[in-house]
């Protein structure tokens, strides 16, 4: 239940991530690279104040390291709803609100702020709609194929069966994350990021349909055995008709089981791809490519708050294996009378 | 009178083991080379042990199996010869009821559901007009018209066989085939709907095959018997003289274990020696010689 409302949370915070995060995904200030998380004070020379941000002053010690010193001569306060960088709120008209923020110069980093001096924050929160929603669509769309294929094999069986499954066997032959590679090459590099998220999810669902598709030809092979699927035929039903309405929904709650516990597999797949910097581009932001900056281990020892990315991917993969292996166990009962032994 | 339904020396074997090479080594005669004629209006019974083929050849003649030689007529039509597009429509004429009432209707379909579903393609159909035509049917099967939205398993075995029955006469067909239709059924529900397949029989002008292994059962509804054993009809004739004169080793054999038939038992391994046919032996009674 706690994974459920933490994923809750985060697509949430995905839908909504113009607003909630105080600036846009590509919005830097050179001045503040690698700037820390900056404090947000409640006191100022012993009183209650409004909360407000300090002003930050950079300079290099003398090994060069970045030092940022907070002035409290200069307070920036925090504002609520306040007007900052352009977006279209859901995608459906224009607004410049954000739910908090402080006026310029000042900066506010929640979680600091990376090379070039944008808000980890507000590109942990944009960054969360590629990573999180890739899972999905990636998802949806392997196992619409991999439904299919399975489904048709099943219920044909003989040659229809063998050719379509020693495709699958091709795709399921080749290490995946090298295929996937592979795969990337052949996407034109002219593309723009729309193209190439696109692109990201066509080549994740392309490699993880094989596997689901084995399954499914597995129970509908057995599935098209039962008599209500003979009935179905002998009312003059299609094929067609008979494998998505009889047969595929029997296999129901054994593939949203699979769905759950694959879509982490999605989300690190585009991680991996774009922490090789073969994924999303710079300045999009996606949780993977966040993650490539630190790659360097004197930026993760100067900046260790450029690590956090990491810690979203974690907490996402591990509630989407706990909700899997919860939905397994309270489906078991169901799962075992139609497959016992499977 | 022409019959509704003709098989011509009608032929099923499924593989039962394949070399390495994937050629099938040996085969099962599941039906071997069967003649028969149903006449409309008939009910024809088939009887059997199990094994004998009797639900194959059933399948067969409903198109859910192919047969491997021979041919089958219905209506003068050709069945062997119809394309899959072709053959999807003329299914409408002819249905089967299976054995169990619990596999044969699909647990996550509504009544409604289930009932419309030879129905889908006809989407100028309003839905109004199909609950009419559901619930008319209910009816004449006995069932409470308000149950359309409630599922198989809060049924029982008797009111699901009726849902089944109610679902194959949607498409109006002229045909039946009960595999075992009552089997599963306890002794009361059992008769129950034997009266209500007589019934169905006038009300809808229906010709059945009516396949069991129970002769108690067939002796109800059928005029007509055929025995099958191992894929051969082995006798076939008017109820009246399969039951006071049976012929065959092992129609009185069927008939000592069902009805207390007096007769000496004589086992027969069943090896039909090569050109034996159905010979008439006179009142419509024929035997395997």
């Amino acid at each position: 239940m706690l994974c459920f409302w933490t994923l809750m949370i985060f697509y949430s915070a995905a839908i909504f991530a113009d607003f909630l995060a105080p600036y846009s995904f590509k919005n830097e200030d050179r001045n503040f690279s690698y700037c820390p998380p900056t404090p947000i004070k409640l006191r100022h020379a012993g009183h209650l104040t409004a909360p407000f941000v300090p002003e930050l002053k950079l300079h290099f010690n003398d090994i060069h390291k970045r030092i940022y010193t907070q002035d409290e001569g200069k307070r920036f306060p925090l504002k609520f709803f306040i007007q900052g960088d352009e977006y279209k709120f859901l995608g459906m008209f224009s607004t410049r609100r954000h739910l908090f923020g402080v006026d310029a110069p000042g900066r506010v980093y929640l979680w600091g702020a990376d090379a070039r001096g944008r808000d980890l924050f507000s590109r942990i929160l944009h960054g969360a709609r590629i990573s999180l929603s890739i899972g999905l669509i990636g998802v949806f769309i392997s196992f619409t194929i991999g439904l299919l294929v399975g489904g048709i094999a099943g219920y044909y069986g003989s040659w229809v069966d063998n050719i379509l499954m020693r495709i699958c066997e091709m795709f399921m032959m080749v290490p995946s994350f090298y295929l996937l590679l592979a795969l990337r090459t052949v996407v034109p590099d002219n593309f723009n990021s729309l193209q190439i998220y696109f692109s990201i999810v066509a080549i994740l669902s392309f490699i993880g349909w094989a596997g689901l598709a084995r399954i499914i030809r597995g129970m509908s092979l057995s599935l098209r055995e039962r008599e209500y699927v003979l009935a179905a035929k002998g009312m003059g039903l299609s094929d067609f008709a008979i494998i998505v309405r009889h047969i595929l929904p029997h296999t129901m709650s054994y593939s949203i089981i699979a769905i759950m516990l694959s879509i982490p597999s999605y989300i690190l797949g585009e991680s991996a791809l774009s922490l090789l910097g073969m994924g999303i581009q710079d300045p999009y932001a996606s949780w993977g490519n966040l993650l490539s900056d630190a790659m360097g281990i004197v930026a993760i020892q100067f900046a260790p708050w450029i690590l956090l990315p990491g810690l979203f991917i974690l907490i996402t993969v591990i509630c989407f294996n706990v909700i899997g292996d919860a939905l397994r166990d309270s489906l078991d009962p169901l799962f075992k009378s139609d497959f016992a032994g499977l | 009178m022409i019959p509704l339904l003709e098989l011509k020396y009608v032929r099923k074997s499924f593989p039962l083991a394949r070399n390495f090479w994937g050629q099938t080594k040996r085969w099962l005669t599941a039906v071997d080379g069967i003649d028969l004629s149903i006449f409309p209006l008939e009910h024809l019974g088939l009887v059997g042990e199990s094994g004998s083929g009797k639900t194959t050849l059933g399948r067969m003649i409903v198109r859910l199996l192919k047969e491997d030689e021979g041919e089958i007529f219905f209506a003068g039509q050709n069945l062997s010869r119809l394309g899959s597009r072709r053959l999807r429509l003329f299914r409408q004429h002819f249905q089967m009821v299976f054995q169990d009432p619990f596999n044969s209707l699909d647990p996550r379909f509504t009544v409604f559901s289930l009932m419309a579903e030879p129905m889908i393609w006809e989407k100028n159909i309003p839905k109004t007009k199909k609950i009419e035509k559901i619930q008319h049917l209910l009816k004449a099967v006995r069932l409470p018209p308000d149950i359309l939205n409630r599922f198989p398993h809060e049924f029982s075995g008797g009111e699901r066989q009726r849902i089944a029955i109610a679902r194959c006469l949607i498409t109006q067909p002229k045909f039946l085939v009960l595999d075992e239709a009552v089997s599963s059924l306890d002794v009361v529900v059992q008769a129950q709907i034997l009266d209500l397949l007589l019934d169905l029989q006038k009300a809808f002008g229906l010709t059945y095959l009516f396949i069991s292994h129970n002769l108690r059962v067939v002796r109800k509804i059928c005029r007509r018997i055929a025995v099958m054993v191992k894929g051969k009809i082995v006798e076939m004739g008017p109820m009246a003289e399969i039951f006071g004169d049976p012929r065959h080793p092992y129609t009185r054999e069927l008939l000592t274990a069902a009805m207390d038939y007096k007769a000496s038992p004589e086992r027969n391994d069943m090896v039909f020696p090569s050109g034996v046919q159905l010979r008439d032996v006179g009142k419509g009674h024929f035997l395997l010689q």
